[in-house]
């Protein structure tokens, strides 16, 4: 069991995921550009496995791109049936996402 | 306010959808990674180093008979079809395909309506061509077709100002 808080992808290498527990959760965050406080939606979800080891952790995004990629598996329920591969390409307000399902 | 990626949604929902098995990939990067690059990092490395500068195709799709490669547009679907010739091109040197085993290419077009001009280029270019509408795509259309009017940026502006008064932007 590795032991890790939050999974964080690093760009150009895939990540293999399971993922549970899928819910937006509101958070403040501090904007990049004016440095204020503000609110936003984070997807969020419960991750068991990582790269096909057993973990305790949690992986979450703002960004709709990968969002959008990720919610027709959370509207029918079976993103938990799934191992998802992340890969993204790209860091800040360009990072965009490379995504695979396959049924597990 | 923030941007909806109805695109990105468009193509998501419409391969889950049509593979449910999950046999695909989105968002797929094309084209050939320069072979200097591969010599001084490695394949997996230079292809890491050089993944944000190809061009991406929407999704491909892989069966035991075919390899689809796949490209979806809500509007402008003339330059989804200029898109696929491009893609279609890069696929010989393309060698980091994923779950690719010798399957013929299918060049396969999306799109929420089938106009006669579409089906014609689609024959010409040989080009299939898949027709999905969910519904949220009229009320998109409907919000497209208003865009540009003077009722509906009024109607924005007073959006806009009330998310700022409640703090939600």
């Amino acid at each position: 069991m590795v032991l890790q808080n939050y999974i964080t992808l690093t760009p150009g290498v895939p990540a293999r995921l399971h993922l549970v527990s899928p819910r937006v959760e509101r958070r403040t965050i501090t904007d990049p550009i004016t440095r204020q406080p503000k609110g936003v939606n984070v997807l969020v979800f419960t991750v068991d496995e990582l790269d096909g080891r057993p973990v305790q952790s949690t992986f979450s995004t703002l960004s709709d791109k990968l969002a959008s990629a990720l919610k027709p598996w959370i509207d029918d329920g079976t993103i938990s049936k799934r191992t998802v591969i992340i890969t993204q390409v790209g860091q800040g307000f360009t990072a965009d996402y490379n995504v695979q399902g396959p049924l597990r | 306010m923030p941007r909806e990626e109805r695109e990105r949604r468009y193509i998501a929902e419409y391969m889950a959808a049509a593979y449910p098995a999950g046999n695909y990939q989105l968002n797929v990067p094309l084209g050939p990674i320069p072979r200097d690059l591969v010599q001084q990092l490695g394949q997996l490395q230079a292809a890491q180093v050089f993944y944000p500068t190809r061009p991406r195709i929407d999704a491909v799709a892989w069966t035991p008979t075919e390899y689809l490669i796949i490209e979806a547009k809500i509007r402008e679907p003339k330059h989804a079809i200029g898109d696929l010739l491009v893609y279609r091109s890069l696929i010989p040197s393309t060698l980091d395909l994923p779950m690719r085993d010798h399957q013929p290419i299918v060049a396969v077009l999306v799109v929420p309506e089938v106009l006669d001009w579409i089906r014609a280029s689609a024959e010409e270019h040989q080009l299939r061509v898949a027709l999905y509408k969910p519904e949220w795509i009229a009320a998109y259309w409907a919000e497209r077709q208003n865009y540009f009017t003077r009722a509906y940026r009024v109607a924005r502006d007073e959006k806009v100002n009330m998310r700022k008064i409640l703090g939600l932007e």
